[in-house]
């Protein structure tokens, strides 16, 4: 109450800031730079409070305090974006109020509150009824606290469920973190704090029962370590008022049937006219598919802010836009039209580590959108947003999804791939007294490995991809020739003869280069830079990978520097690599194995040590002087 | 109207969004029609149009649009619209808009400007620009980067002048390549006679708005900052410093007058953020307060301004009259953390300062390239099973400096290390930084140096009795987008536009690199000197008392660089590159 009518009599002083010796008493003791050396920001509480209405109705009421401590942070915190949707919600009682090391009180006047259109959705009319409303703190200084507060409700019920996920971990530091529910005592609210021990406080009043999170003291994470995947490893509180699987699958497949049934003319034409000349039922499948994912723009925003609420397939193809539910929508009816079975699931990778998504029926977790399709009694699965050749089910192992149409109860587990998955290469070359070499090899990729929908489709398309086999392995080599021995989507089988040279580099120094294979789990991992790590490195599936090169050179011939062996265990897994010379045969045996996906952060500094030392010029280098 | 040829393309028309500032303009979409391919018409109803507030990123000033959404597209189709304006984007002024048609009337009443091109990311077929004017209103008009056709005639409303263009390719864009107004075939006209009369033109605007008039705690925040200092530059460099770094970039509107009216200093004292203008006015109102002779000026940051009196700035500075006519140009938007007033990355620039006597337009001279020194200095050694330690020493000046300041206090934090270790692993996948330091980013008086310290197992290739090596400091550790934008303009091939670069440079990377005891050096990396008209290298490598010696200096001497001399940056930067691939090999 003390916080909120200093605010209000702030907020009463348009343009006149009001001065005092310090800072504002409240904000005395709080820590700062000194406490916190690598931080820009630090948050000093932060609150959100929902509340559920009988009738379905809910409000949130946001609250946040922050110190600034760095010039970055004023920039990191300065202009922070509140989505609400205008048609259902409205945004009020929203307030900043800036308190500086000098004594000044600067409350935000109307023109730091700017609603806008959000980027994302400036192309799709039929979603600008969400907005975002800019907050634009004013009077900022090192050292001054902030404070920030507004409330969004809806306007009228408009809800199946209320569920949320909250992660309780963010960049900036907080020194204590709330979340409250509020729901009428006959809802039951179902919740599962993940990756963290914390149990609610609960208390019941007025016909409500409020359950309350509160963690101290969390420290915060560089978010660019990882990517959205590796983020589910922070702590999180998952909620839901639906009581289960069943009924969040009733909820929106019924929806979705109904969207994906609604086709037109419009639709069928263009289906007929996409897989003309198409030969074989995967062909057809996958000119849809492409066209979709690639000649639809999809409509970037969190699919829990949509509600799951897919449009009609109709309205998505003469609008020609659509979110992740919209176009696997619009790819289902157009499957149809061949006469391919296919449905929607909405899925999140679900492995140990990242928290049970199981855990709790929330859909808003599953905020990805895959499409199974049964392909001549087989199952094949699409991103509604990608070409087969940029993500195929190699990339969704171990997600779990609940199908969005009618009729399922349970989340299911993506099966793994067909094989085991294995790398291997086998090349052999003979090097000519000039330093040039020729020769052929053999590339096998199995299992997460396989590299069928790059390859696969035309000549153009194989000689792309040999060229980048080849290229990783012997870099600088040139593709003469490729021929194929197996072309499978669990399994890829090319030989490639290829010819290239060592090339010059200092006085009478020659270099040849060998490197790790395409596809290499220990490959320029993303971040790999980074020396330690605070979120698990995720890799896209574990793996075993072989390669052998062979050179035979000329008579006379001996190379000037010749990698030593290597050996590596760690933890994360482990490299051999040996090099022989016997006789003119100079060969190169590598083995990795990598036995998880899921790199933790103590065990990353072993798993980069793999990396490095695969990469390093001294055991991928041989040298010919002259 | 737009013809549709692929289904990529049809994906971009899915709405088409028309512009417009409620505070000074108006804008209307008064047809929307798709021409199927197959002969079919389909009208888009003009009640689907959504008017709505735009996107916005760093200026929040309220704009809205049209938004009209298209049904899907096919190709073979087209789609055409037409939509009226009136009014202009930018609210210049200040003054006492009134209602109706009062607040489309333009800042300089009774004149009217515009730049257009007639070039585009698409085809054009046809473009043609048609303006009437009363038969008394003279205008300026020139054409640009190519030839347009043109016609003058007359009505009973005016001289009507029109200017076209057919059959006109997409243009290929360029990396680094100067500005679409720079390279595209341009029309810029202006009614306003001459420069002089913009600049007093923009002298009064600001004055009558009493935009740069102080109050106490301005003038005790000047005294504060000037304290102590004797003289006027570093008083002016040290109000420059606190404005650059206290008043944040976000632009939130003063309604009426936003634009070419910069935020009173007193406003702009308060809520510690502005846009380009409105911290320049921060800074005038701040040297007023300490009693130099200042004004605003405009400029065009990234791109050239013709010599005709159209508005063709998109930036807002500083103008210190420190003599009769003679003036001293301060930017504190883009000197934050810079021991630069003006910076680099803006010579050459042109300028129109806003003065009473009123000015001609300006340029500031070229930036020598040693004034941007990149100094990479490299001293480590190496051990006979070929793992590397050292420490790297790097500094700057001018606007390279600035960037290596800004690299770490515009960078998170806890991102500091973690970018190091990305400089560093361009020297070895296995580099592990040691330690690392750097002064005070803040500190513009001290020159700012980071130090690495680092080590690498298995650098060399060991063998029983010598090593082969690369030289560390060859290795361009130090690369971002801004300190190293010349890569990019490099190694692109075939050229048809000039190169725009952030500024001149100077590059020089030193090496003393230790061999175990009782090593030689038998050959090291050899360079091959170059000299052209826009870049030079040279470089050398020796060895000296136990340990090699090199020294490589690359020099980009110009800003904008001709298309025509993009191959010898190119030869420079390939004959660097190979000097830091050479092999250097050392033996007991």
């Amino acid at each position: 109450m003390c916080k909120l009518l200093v605010s209000l009599l702030c907020a009463a002083l348009w343009g006149t800031a009001s001065f005092a010796a310090g800072i504002a008493p409240k904000y005395a003791s709080s820590p700062g730079l000194k406490e916190y050396p690598s931080s820009d920001v630090l948050v000093l509480s932060e609150s959100r409070e929902y509340t559920v209405e009988p009738d379905g109705r809910v409000t949130e009421r946001y609250f946040k305090a922050e110190k600034i401590l760095t010039y970055q942070g004023m920039d990191l915190v300065g202009d922070p974006l509140v989505p609400f949707n205008s048609e259902t919600q409205e945004i009020r009682d929203y307030a900043l109020t800036t308190y500086t090391p000098d004594g000044r009180v600067v409350g935000a006047k109307a023109n730091s509150f700017n609603e806008m259109t959000p980027f994302e959705l400036e192309k799709a009319p039929a979603y600008t009824s969400w907005r975002e409303m800019v907050m634009t703190k004013v009077g900022l200084d090192l050292g001054a606290v902030v404070e920030s507060r507004y409330v969004i409700s809806d306007k009228r019920p408009w809800r199946k469920f209320f569920e949320k996920a909250v992660p309780f971990v963010y960049a900036l530091p907080c020194l204590e973190r709330i979340v409250k529910v509020t729901v009428p005592n006959d809802v039951a609210l179902h919740w599962a704090f993940l990756n963290g021990d914390v149990k609610p406080a609960i208390t019941s009043e007025g016909g409500a029962t409020t359950y309350a999170w509160a963690v101290k003291s969390a420290d915060g994470v560089d978010m660019a370590e990882g990517n959205r995947d590796e983020w589910l490893a922070r702590s999180r509180l998952v909620f839901t008022t639906c009581p289960g699987w069943r009924e969040a699958n009733a909820a929106v497949g019924e929806l979705t049937d109904g969207a994906v049934a609604s086709g037109s003319e419009e639709i069928n034409k263009k289906t007929r006219e996409l897989v003309a000349g198409a030969a074989t039922i995967f062909n057809k499948v996958q000119c849809i598919h492409d066209y979709v994912a690639e000649d639809i723009p999809t409509v970037e925003w969190p699919l829990g802010l949509f509600g799951f609420t897919p449009r009609p397939a109709a309205e998505v193809f003469h609008t020609g836009y659509g979110h992740a539910l919209d176009k696997a929508v619009l790819l289902c009816a157009m499957l149809k039209q061949i006469g391919v079975e296919a449905a929607p699931a909405a899925c999140a990778l679900g492995i140990p580590g990242l928290g049970d998504v199981d855990a709790v029926p929330c859909l808003a977790q599953l905020d990805e959108i895959l499409v199974h399709a049964d392909v001549d009694g087989k199952p094949l699965w699409l991103d509604p947003c990608a070409k087969l050749s940029e993500r195929s089910q190699r990339d969704f192992q171990d997600y779990k999804g609940l199908p969005l149409t009618v009729g399922y109860d349970k989340l299911h587990t993506m099966p793994a791939a067909g094989k085991a998955n294995r790398l291997e290469a086998n090349l052999r070359a003979t090097v000519t007294k000039a330093l040039a070499f020729a020769g052929e090899g053999t590339f096998v990729f199995s299992g997460g490995y396989t590299t069928f929908y790059e390859a696969q489709g035309s000549q153009d398309a194989l000689k792309t991809a040999a060229e980048e086999w080849l290229g990783a392995v012997l870099p600088g080599a040139d593709v003469v020739s490729t021929s194929v021995n197996l072309m499978a989507p669990e399994q890829v089988s090319v030989t490639v003869a290829f010819k290239g040279e060592a090339k010059e580099a200092g006085k009478g120094i020659h270099v040849l280069k060998t490197g790790l294979l395409h596809g290499s789990l220990l490959a320029h991992p993303a971040q790999i830079f980074r020396q330690k790590r605070e979120l698990p490195l995720l890799l896209p599936f574990a793996g075993h990978e072989e390669t052998r090169v062979s050179f035979e050179l000329p008579a006379g011939l001996k190379p000037a520097y010749v990698p030593g062996r290597l050996s590596l265990k760690e933890t994360a897994g482990s490299v051999n690599e040996a090099w022989s010379l016997d006789g003119n045969q100079l060969t190169m045996t590598t083995e990795a194995d990598v036995p998880s996906r899921f790199v933790k952060p103590e065990d990353y500094p072993g798993f980069r040590r793999l990396c490095s030392s695969f990469a390093a010029p001294s055991a991928n280098t041989i040298l010919f002087t002259k | 109207m737009v013809k549709v040829l692929t289904d990529a393309g049809a994906a971009k028309y899915t709405a088409i969004r028309t512009d417009y500032d409620p505070a000074s303009s108006f804008a209307e979409v008064r047809s929307a029609t798709v021409y199927r391919g197959d002969g079919g018409v389909e009208q888009v109803p003009v009640s689907s149009v959504l008017d709505l507030p735009q996107p916005q990123e760093m200026i929040y000033w309220g704009p809205r649009m049209k938004l009209t959404p298209i049904p899907k597209l096919e190709p073979g189709d087209a789609v055409e619209i037409t939509t009226v304006s009136k009014g202009f984007v930018i609210a210049y002024l200040a003054g006492k808009a009134g209602a109706g048609d009062e607040r489309y009337i333009p800042p300089m009443r009774g004149h009217y400007y515009d730049v257009v091109l007639f070039q585009a990311g698409l085809p054009i077929v046809h473009k043609v620009y048609t303006i009437t004017l009363p038969k008394d209103k003279p205008i300026n008009a020139r054409v640009f980067h190519g030839e347009l056709g043109s016609s003058v005639s007359f009505s009973a409303n005016g001289l009507v002048y029109s200017w076209w263009k057919d059959n006109v390719p997409a243009i290929q864009r360029e990396p680094k390549m100067v500005e679409d107004t720079d390279a595209m075939p341009k029309l810029v006209l202006a009614t306003v006679p001459d420069w002089p009369t913009k600049s007093r033109w923009f002298y009064k605007v600001n004055e009558d708005a009493s935009a740069f008039a102080w109050n106490d705690a301005i003038k005790r925040k000047v005294d504060e900052i000037t304290s102590g200092l004797k003289d006027d530059d570093e008083k002016r460099a040290a109000l420059l410093g606190w404005v650059a770094t206290r008043i944040r970039y976000s632009g939130i509107s003063m309604s009426k007058g936003e634009g070419y009216t910069l935020h009173p200093g007193t406003m702009t004292f308060e809520d510690r953020c502005g846009v380009c203008k409105d911290i320049a006015g921060m800074l005038i109102t701040m040297f007023r307060a300490a009693g130099y002779t200042t004004y605003p000026a405009m400029t065009m940051a990234g791109a050239k301004v013709e010599n005709l009196p159209a508005d063709q700035f998109n930036h807002c500075v500083v103008a210190v009259e420190i003599k009769p006519g003679e003036y001293k140009m301060y930017d504190p938007t883009w000197c934050p953390f810079s021991s630069e007033i003006w910076s680099s990355a803006e010579k050459p620039q042109n300028y129109d300062i806003g003065s009473p006597r009123g000015e001609e337009l300006m340029e500031t001279p070229p930036a020598p390239p040693e004034d941007n020194l990149i100094r990479v200095v490299s001293k480590s050694s190496l051990l006979a099973n070929g793992d590397l330690q050292g420490t790297f020493s790097i500094t700057g000046g001018h606007y390279s400096e600035t960037n290596l300041r800004w690299a770490v206090v515009n960078s998170n934090a806890n991102a500091v290390k973690p970018m190091f270790e990305q400089w560093l692993a361009r020297l070895s996948p296995s580099a592990e930084l040691t330690s690392c330091a750097t002064t005070d980013p803040v500190d513009v008086k001290t020159p700012f140096v980071i130090t690495l310290v680092y080590r690498v197992p298995g650098y060399a290739m060991a063998t029983k009795d010598g090593l082969f090596f690369k030289l560390p400091a060859a290795q361009n550790i130090v690369s971002n987008r801004r300190l190293t934008d010349f890569a990019a303009a490099a190694t692109s091939k075939k050229r048809n536009y000039d190169i725009f670069l952030r500024a001149t440079r100077k590059c020089v990377f030193e090496e003393t690199l230790s061999l175990p005891q009782g090593y030689v050096l038998k050959s090291g990396p050899e360079a091959k000197p170059v000299d052209a008209a826009a870049a030079s290298f040279e470089g050398s490598a020796s060895f000296k008392n136990g340990a090699v010696v090199s020294k490589e200096t690359f020099i980009v001497k110009k800003k904008i660089i001709p298309a025509d001399e993009q191959p010898g940056l190119a030869e420079a930067w390939e004959a660097m590159n190979a000097f830091g691939d050479g092999v250097a090999a050392a033996s007991k």
